[in-house]
C-alpha cells in the first residue's frame, strides 16, 4: 500500500466521529497553541532583561582585565594601549556585522555631595558618542542632556531617585569624592541630565560622566575599565565572544584581556532564565504529554472498534507493518491539523502581543526585578529563532509516540478473526 | 502435488484450549480441491468448517498437517510470506461482508489491485468490468452503507475475484441474506466458476448452497463424515 493511500484512508477514518476527532483535535490545538504563546511571552521578558542587563551594564559582551574579578575590593584597568588594541580587533569585517556598537567605560566608586546630603555612588565614565543607540541611559533621560559638555564645570546625570536624596536638579552643582591612588579627590560636577530607568538600585546608585573628567579625577589617563560590546541581540553572544576571545588570544603577547558573556557577567540574571526556562519547559511538557494521552486515547479507541477491519485487511495480504502505517497516518493527520491550528493561532497572538504588548502591570503594581535588572510589566512577545522548529519536532514525537501504541496492537490483529461472526 | 489441484491437506490438525481442556476443531483431515471445483463444507455449528476455511486461507496456522494452495505448501510460509500468497492467489467472502467503510463500493473492489501494484487504469478498467457482469453498474461511488445487504456482498465477491485468484473462500456467504438475494448471488457465483474456472469453497449450513455445489463434503466434530 502506497503512503498517499495510507494518508487517504487515515483522514477518511478520522471522520468516522467527526465530534471525536475535532475535540482531540482542538485539544492538540490548544496545547501547541499555548506551548507558542508561552514561549514568546517567556522569550520575551528573557530578551527584555537581557537587554536591559546588558545595555545598563556591561553588554553582551565585554572585555576586561584578566585580573578583573579576581579581587572585588581593587578596581583593575585596561591601559590606554590595551584599550585601543582590542579595539582595532573588534573593526575587522565579520566582527563589524555582528556588532551594534563598542563602548568604552571607566568605573570607579564614590561620594556624591550635594549642600543637602550625600551618599555612595557607582560612577561610570563614558564616551557620550558610544553610547547613544545602544545603551539605556541617553534613552532614559527625562530631563536635561546626555553628558553634553556645556561649561567649565564637568557634566554628570544622575538617576531621578539620586537627584530627590540629595535634593538636586538641573543645573545643581554636586561634589564627587573618589580615590586616586592612596589620595582622596574632589571634583565638582554640574547636573546636566537626570535619567529615570525604573530599576531603583540604577536610579539611585548610577552617576555617569564624560569618560576624561573621572580619568582625570581619579588620575588614571587614558584607562578603561571594560570595553562593553553590544549586539543586535542575544543570540549571537557566544559566537562574537568565542571570535573576539580568538582574535584577543592571538593578538596579544604577555597577559591578553578577559573576554566574557552576559551570562558570565551577571550569572545571576543568566542562571535565572535558565530556571525559569527549565521551569516553562516542564509545564509546557506535562501539559502537551496530557494532550497526548488524549491523542492515544483517540487513536486506540478507533483501532479497537477497528479490529475485524484490520483482520480484514490483514486477510485480504496486507502487511502487519502497512496496518501499523495506515493507523500513525492517521494519528499524524489528526496531531498536523491540531498543530497547524495551534501554530496559526499562537503565532498569530504572539504577533500581536509583539507589537502591543501584553501589561503585566496590574499584577506586577510594585515592581519586579531579577539580579538586580527589572522586569518590564509590558512583555513583547517574541520567539528565539529556531523555536518553532524545535516545537514542530517536539509536537510531531509526542504524536508519534501516542500513536505507537495503537499501531501495534492494530498490526497485532490475527487475520482469521475476519471470518469470526 | 499436482498442477491440476487447487487445494491439498495431508492430516490437519487444529486445537484450541478451552480451560483445561484441549479441542481439536480440525482433527486429521485430508482431501484435494480440483481446479474449478465449486465445493461446499457443510456441517452442524462447531464443527470446525470456518476453520478449516482459515486454515486453508492461510488465516490461521495448524498445529499438525501440511497444507498446499495453487502448488505451495503454505504450512511452510512465514507470516509475510502468507500475506503475500493471500493477496495474490486467495479471494475470501465473508458472512458478514467486511467492506471498508470509509472506502466507495468501487475502492473497496479494487483494493486488493491497488496492495498488488496495479496501476489505476487497469484496475478500474477490470472492476468495472467486473461490476458491469454482477449487477453492480452504477453503484460504483456508493460507500457500504449505501448499498444493501446483497449489493454489500456483490462487492465483496467483486473484491475477491477482481485479481483473479487460484481459489475463492466463501465463509457462509449466504447467512445473511434473503433466499431471493442468497439465490441470485449464488447464480453470480456459479456463473463466475462456470465462465472463469475460478475454484470455490464454501462453509454453508444452507441447503441452497449444498444443492449448487458440485461437491459436498460434511464435517462433523472436525473430521470428514462424507465427501461426494
Amino acid at each position: 500500500m502506497s503512503l498517499a493511500m495510507a494518508f487517504r484512508l487515515g483522514w477518511r477514518n478520522l471522520w468516522r466521529h467527526p465530534r471525536r476527532t475535532l475535540l482531540t483535535a482542538l485539544a492538540f490545538s490548544l496545547g501547541v497553541f499555548l506551548l507558542i504563546i508561552s514561549l514568546g511571552l517567556g522569550d520575551g521578558m528573557h530578551e527584555k532583561m537581557i537587554e536591559t542587563g546588558v545595555r545598563v551594564g556591561s553588554g553582551h559582551v565585554v572585555i576586561e582585565p584578566a585580573d578583573a574579578r579576581s579581587t572585588v575590593d581593587e578596581l583593575h584597568y585596561l591601559s590606554a594601549d590595551t584599550a585601543a588594541a582590542a579595539e582595532r580587533l573588534l573593526h575587522q569585517a565579520d566582527l563589524r556585522e555582528m556588532v551594534r556598537g563598542v563602548a568604552p567605560r571607566l568605573l570607579a566608586s564614590g561620594l556624591l555631595s550635594s549642600a543637602n546630603n550625600s551618599t555612595g555612588v557607582q560612577v561610570v565614565g563614558a564616551v557620550p558618542d558610544r553610547e547613544r543607540g545602544v545603551t539605556l541611559l541617553p534613552e532614559k533621560i527625562v530631563e536635561g542632556t546626555f553628558l553634553e559638555e556645556t561649561g567649565r564645570t564637568p557634566s554628570t546625570v544622575i538617576g531621578s531617585a539620586l537627584a530627590n536624596k540629595l535634593g538636586v536638579g538641573l543645573g545643581s552643582k554636586v561634589v564627587l569624592m573618589t580615590q586616586a591612588g592612596s589620595e582622596i579627590q574632589s571634583q565638582l560636577l554640574r547636573v546636566r541630565g537626570i535619567f529615570s530607568t525604573g530599576m531603583e538600585d540604577v536610579d539611585l546608585r548610577l552617576v555617569s560622566m564624560r569618560i576624561e573628567d573621572l580619568q582625570l579625577a581619579i588620575q588614571r589617563d587614558g584607562a578603561v575599565s571594560h570595553l562593553a560590546i553590544f549586539l543586535d541581540g542575544s543570540e549571537r553572544t557566544e559566537e562574537v565572544r568565542r571570535l573576539v576571545a580568538q582574535r584577543i588570544e592571538r593578538g596579544f603577547d604577555g597577559d591578553p584581556p578577559s573576554v566574557l558573556s552576559w551570562q558570565e557577567a551577571m550569572p545571576e540574571l543568566a542562571q535565572f532564565i535558565v530556571i525559569d526556562d527549565a521551569g516553562n519547559y516542564l509545564f509546557n511538557g506535562v501539559l502537551l504529554f496530557m494532550v497526548a494521552l488524549g491523542v492515544l486515547n483517540t487513536i486506540l479507541m478507533a483501532v479497537l472498534e477497528r479490529r475485524r477491519e484490520f483482520s480484514l485487511l490483514l486477510a485480504i495480504g496486507m502487511r502487519p507493518f502497512e496496518i501499523a502505517a495506515m493507523v500513525m497516518a492517521e494519528s499524524f493527520l489528526l496531531t498536523g491539523v491540531g498543530t497547524i491550528v495551534g501554530l496559526v493561532l499562537g503565532w498569530s497572538l504572539h504577533a500581536y502581543w509583539a507589537i502591543h504588548g501584553l501589561d503585566f502591570s496590574g499584577a506586577m503594581d510594585q515592581g519586579l526585578s531579577v539580579a538586580g535588572v527589572s522586569v518590564d510589566p509590558i512583555v513583547y512577545s517574541y520567539l528565539y529563532p529556531g523555536r518553532i522548529r524545535w516545537t514542530l519536532i517536539f509536537v510531531a514525537i509526542l504524536g508519534f509516540a501516542a500513536s505507537l501504541y495503537p499501531a501495534v496492537r492494530a498490526a497485532r490483529t490475527a487475520p482469521s478473526e475476519a471470518t469470526q461472526g | 502435488m499436482p498442477d491440476e489441484l487447487a487445494v491439498r491437506t495431508e492430516s490437519i490438525r487444529k486445537i484450541y484450549q478451552s480451560g483445561d481442556q484441549s479441542v481439536a476443531a480440525v482433527d486429521g483431515i485430508s482431501f484435494e480441491v480440483h481446479k474449478g471445483e465449486f465445493s461446499a463444507i457443510a456441517g452442524p455449528s462447531g464443527s470446525g468448517k470456518t476453520t478449516l476455511l482459515n486454515l486453508i486461507g492461510a488465516l490461521d496456522e495448524v498445529d499438525e498437517g501440511r497444507i498446499w494452495v495453487d502448488g505451495t505448501e503454505i504450512t511452510a510460509l512465514g507470516r509475510g510470506e502468507r500475506a503475500d500468497l493471500r493477496k495474490h492467489k486467495i479471494g475470501f467472502i465473508f458472512q458478514s461482508y467486511n467492506l471498508i467503510e470509509v472506502l466507495s463500493a468501487l475502492e473497496n473492489a479494487e483494493f486488493i489491485l491497488l496492495l498488488q501494484g496495479v496501476d489505476p487504469a487497469e484496475r478500474q478498467r477490470r472492476v468495472r468490468a467486473i461490476f458491469e457482469r454482477i449487477g453492480l453498474d452504477g453503484l460504483e461511488d456508493r460507500r457500504p452503507h449505501q448499498l444493501s445487504g446483497g449489493q454489500q456482498q456483490r462487492v465483496a465477491i467483486a473484491r475477491a475475484i477482481a485479481t483473479q485468484p487460484a481459489l475463492i473462500l466463501a465463509d457462509e456467504p449466504t447467512a445473511n441474506l434473503d433466499s431471493a438475494t442468497g439465490a441470485a448471488l449464488l447464480d453470480v457465483m456459479e456463473e463466475l466458476n462456470r465462465d472463469l474456472g475460478t475454484t470455490f469453497i464454501f462453509s454453508t449450513h444452507d441447503p441452497r448452497v449444498m444443492e449448487r455445489a458440485t461437491r459436498l463434503i460434511r464435517l462433523v466434530d472436525g473430521r470428514i463424515v462424507e465427501d461426494h
